[in-house]
């Protein structure tokens, strides 16, 4: 197998693998604060749930870009395919966005979404307030995600794949 | 539709009909009561503490009777609204309340009586297994002495026999004679034996055992072991029966259930009444109360009480300096996204309700961030389904359904703009199933994923769309206050200012051709695009140039000095450009949240026809698609959910609207089971 595919299954694995974890570190985060708060008041399970699932979108995210490498690269779906390694380091580099900042914007999503648990348990009415708090910093993930799409696109387009 | 006008209320009566009053007023629950009292300690109205007594005791009885007899409720019970009452049945019910206070008081009682019970049990239970291995001793079991002969009981861990023990005295103490081991049990952990021997010889006795790791019985019975073990047993035997008996008894008193949930409703209302008596001001003969009422409904009561009651009632325009409560009102569509505008902040006294300008790209958004049509139409189905059949729900639950069926709608119209149902399962069934590699279901606009260019250019036109929606809203307002001047200045110089850039940041992203085969609503947004795109191009500059410059003589129109007034107008480019910048990327969200939709929705479908045995992947295929799919829509609901607040919220508010009003909180009964309301 050429190295060309070594590096594209590297940069697919980075994204799924580092935003996964970032994502997982961040929903543990938020859900062991919102255990604190469901222990004294099972019923704003609800509204502490949408906190605790906000730093999950990384991970689908970072998943998302682990799909569209492997099928942009055909490498999912089968076919006879050939990369060199710099196309393989290319798609590497596409896919580095939402890795790296997957990882770091979930776990730092993860903390103001555990502050916003807070506010849920003095003043549920302002819930509202804390889901815009942590959904302020999903931006810069979806904006890594944009790049990493964009390049993506942007590579099959360049090399002629499609 | 927006915000309804408030009035401010003040009602004088007689002291004598303050009760009736109070009653008809919480019934109706239109007007919320102002606490007029000095700031002093809230007094506590008669009777307050104990109302508040018998509310806890019904509360804990009925959360005693939720662990004993849990109310099995169907998945569709939150659809069903509480029990109405007209006055007569109240007043019926009413007299219960008292003898509800009563079995209340005897649940908790039997209740406190469980946990005593189940507190001796253990107690008993630990004094059985202790008392087990001496059940052989036919004498007291605790160590002492004859006078004559001493005795130790207890035990050595790991087990040994009588030999070993008494072997290994005498190996270390050869001239003890009178030494005798008696062992009543032996399991795999230890072993339990009396050793008698002389008085005189019972320390070495002693230290020999405690070499071996002897350890002493506790003194656990002075009669015989066996006794003491019956006696315990009867013990317990009585205590089950007892738990038993009481358990009946909360099984019979959990059928007397909606009496207790009368008592606890009633009671509740009973103490919103006393909180609000209390904030009257009397004299000797009459009574005071001060408060507010949407308009419509304050003059209805005016008439009303006057009418029924020796009241005298002043409706007037609240005074300019007063903390109004806000009372929202909107139509058919905006209604059920008021909840949305209230958990940002409702409306202060210069906004305009944010909830009907909202509407339509609230809706539009949810739908393209969900974006899989067979998702919208199970979301409208349900919803849909709920508000048909269930047409008396509770007006909470009926505007969340009325919302998710809108959302439903618009989700559907995405999916099938981006042909996404189930992700590709048409496709997917068609190829694996019948072996036909065709899509019964293709896109009515583009497909997301291929064609990401195209549909994240229409996702920032529509952001700009609400971006310039917003700021329109901001130029309203102006109007509204008697500031036209200002509605022109905060308008007219940022919309020419970003027309003017926009072709410049819209040629980063379009495309100069699109393929053969593009669907013909594709090629038709894309012409318009395209046309839009170049007559733009040719006049933009002279547009963004005059934009610039009356937003750098405008901007700063309320700083005193020309220096400020520069200052003000530069700093305003500034802003303008990397706010607008920020503004327009974040509504990639709509693409980004709507492509992790479908995508993995396809992957769902790939998983469950991994297999290549047709038998075997129709009985994977299944299990896997409603699970996948399950887990898909939930999680993208949420990010659907939470990511249009957002636009709305950070996007779109802040370029009009303040928030900061108080909601509106009539004086009512607030209940569970029951309702007591009665339209006015």
């Amino acid at each position: 197998m050429e190295l060309g595919i070594f590096f594209i299954i590297l940069g697919a694995v980075l994204a799924a693998g580092l935003s996964g974890m970032g994502s997982a570190r961040g929903t543990s985060l938020v859900g062991q604060a919102a255990a604190g708060v469901v222990s004294e008041d099972p019923s704003k399970f609800g509204k502490v749930l949408i906190l605790q699932v906000l730093p999950a979108t990384q991970g689908l995210y970072g998943l998302l870009i682990a799909i569209l490498t492997l099928s942009f690269t055909k490498i999912m779906g089968g076919g006879d395919i050939h990369y060199t390694w710099q196309q393989g380091l290319a798609f590497l580099a596409a896919d580095l966005p939402m890795a790296v900042v997957g990882y770091f914007s979930a776990i730092h999503q993860a903390k103001a979404a555990a502050a916003g648990v807070g506010i849920v348990a003095k003043k549920p009415n302002e819930s509202g307030k804390a889901i815009t708090f942590a959904a302020l910093v999903e931006t810069y993930a979806i904006l890594a995600l944009l790049v990493s799409v964009l390049a993506l696109n942007g590579l099959t387009g360049a090399f002629g794949i499609r | 539709m927006a915000k309804l006008k408030v009035m401010s209320i003040e009602l004088i009566a007689p002291l004598s009909q303050k009760q009736q009053i109070l009653a008809y007023l919480q019934k109706r629950g239109v007007m919320e009561i102002n606490d007029v009292r000095e700031a002093v300690a809230p007094a506590t109205g008669e009777g307050e503490t104990e109302t508040q007594a018998d509310l806890s005791a019904v509360q804990n009885a009925l959360a005693a009777l939720d662990k004993v007899a849990p109310v099995k409720k169907p998945l569709t019970a939150m659809l069903e609204p509480r029990i109405g009452l007209t006055d007569a049945e109240f007043n019926e019910k009413a007299g219960g309340v008292d003898e509800a206070v009563a079995l209340a008081k005897e649940i908790l009682s039997l209740q406190n009586e469980t946990a005593d019970l189940a507190a001796e049990n253990i107690r008993l239970q630990t004094r059985r297994e202790t008392l087990l291995p001496w059940i052989n001793a036919d004498f007291p079991v605790r160590s002492g002495s004859t006078g004559r002969v001493s005795y130790l009981l207890g035990s050595i861990r790991p087990p040994t026999d009588r030999e070993a023990l008494l072997t290994h005295i005498a190996a270390r103490y050869p001239q003890l004679e009178c030494v005798d081991i008696e062992v009543f049990s032996s399991d795999e952990t230890q072993t339990n034996f009396a050793a008698f021997c002389l008085d005189e010889d019972m320390p070495e006795v002693e230290h020999a055992l405690k070499e071996l790791g002897f350890i002493l019985a506790p003194n656990l019975a002075d009669d015989s072991p066996a006794d003491r073990l019956a006696e315990t047993d009867r013990a317990l035997a009585a205590n089950a029966a007892r738990q038993t008996e009481i358990e009946n008894a909360l099984l019979a008193a959990a059928q007397r259930r909606s009496s207790l949930e009368f008592a606890a409703d009633a009671l509740g209302a009973r103490l919103t009444l006393l909180e609000n008596e209390g904030k009257a001001l009397h004299t000797e003969r009459v009574f005071v109360l001060e408060g507010y009422a949407a308009e419509k409904d304050a003059i209805k009561l005016k008439k009303k009480l006057e009418a029924d009651f020796d009241a005298a009632v002043e409706v007037s325009e609240p005074p300019e300096d007063a903390d109004v409560p806000v009372v929202l009102k909107n139509g058919w569509f905006s209604a059920p996204l008021e909840n949305i505008t209230g958990m940002y902040s409702l409306p202060g006294k210069a906004d305009i309700d944010p909830t009907g300008p909202m509407t339509f790209f609230y809706y539009l958004f949810f739908g393209m961030m969900l974006s899989d049509a067979g998702y919208g139409l199970l979301i409208a189905l349900a919803t849909g389904g709920a508000l048909l059949c269930k047409r008396n729900m509770e007006q909470r639950m009926k505007n969340n359904c009325k919302m998710y069926f809108l959302c439903g709608l618009s989700t559907v119209f995405w999916g099938a703009m981006y042909g996404s149902w189930f992700g590709d399962v048409g496709h997917v069934i068609m190829r694996e199933f019948f072996g036909r590699d065709i899509n019964p279901l293709p896109p009515l606009w583009t497909d997301a994923v291929s064609d990401t260019m195209n549909v994240l250019i229409m996702c920032f036109i529509l952001g700009l769309a609400h971006l310039f929606w917003g700021v329109l809203m901001k130029g309203w307002n102006d109007i509204r206050q008697g500031h036209p001047l200002d509605a022109v200045f905060d308008t007219i110089p940022t919309f020419l200012t970003v027309i003017g850039i926009a072709p410049i940041f819209f040629g980063l992203f379009a495309q100069d051709s699109i393929p053969a085969d593009y669907t013909p609503l594709g090629t038709f947004f894309f012409n318009i695009f395209t046309a839009v795109h170049k007559g733009l191009g040719q006049v933009n500059v002279y547009i963004l140039i005059a934009g610039l410059v009356l937003v750098v003589a405008t901007a700063g129109r309320h700083s005193k000095s020309v220096g400020g007034k520069l200052g003000g107008g530069l700093y305003a480019v500034y802003n303008l450009f990397s706010g607008y910048l920020g503004d327009v990327l974040s509504y990639a969200r709509l693409l980004a949240l709507g492509m992790a939709t479908g995508v993995i929705a396809q992957v769902m479908n790939m998983l469950g026809t991994l297999p290549s045995n047709p038998v075997l992947k129709l009985v994977m295929f299944i299990p896997v698609f409603i699970a996948g799919h399950t887990a898909n829509l939930a999680i993208n609901l949420i990010g659907a959910y939470v990511h249009t607040n957002r636009l709305q919220y950070v996007e779109f508010f802040s370029k009009f609207y303040e928030g900061g009003g108080k909601a509106f909180e009539p004086f009512e009964a607030k209940t569970k089971f029951y309702r007591f309301k009665e339209e006015l």
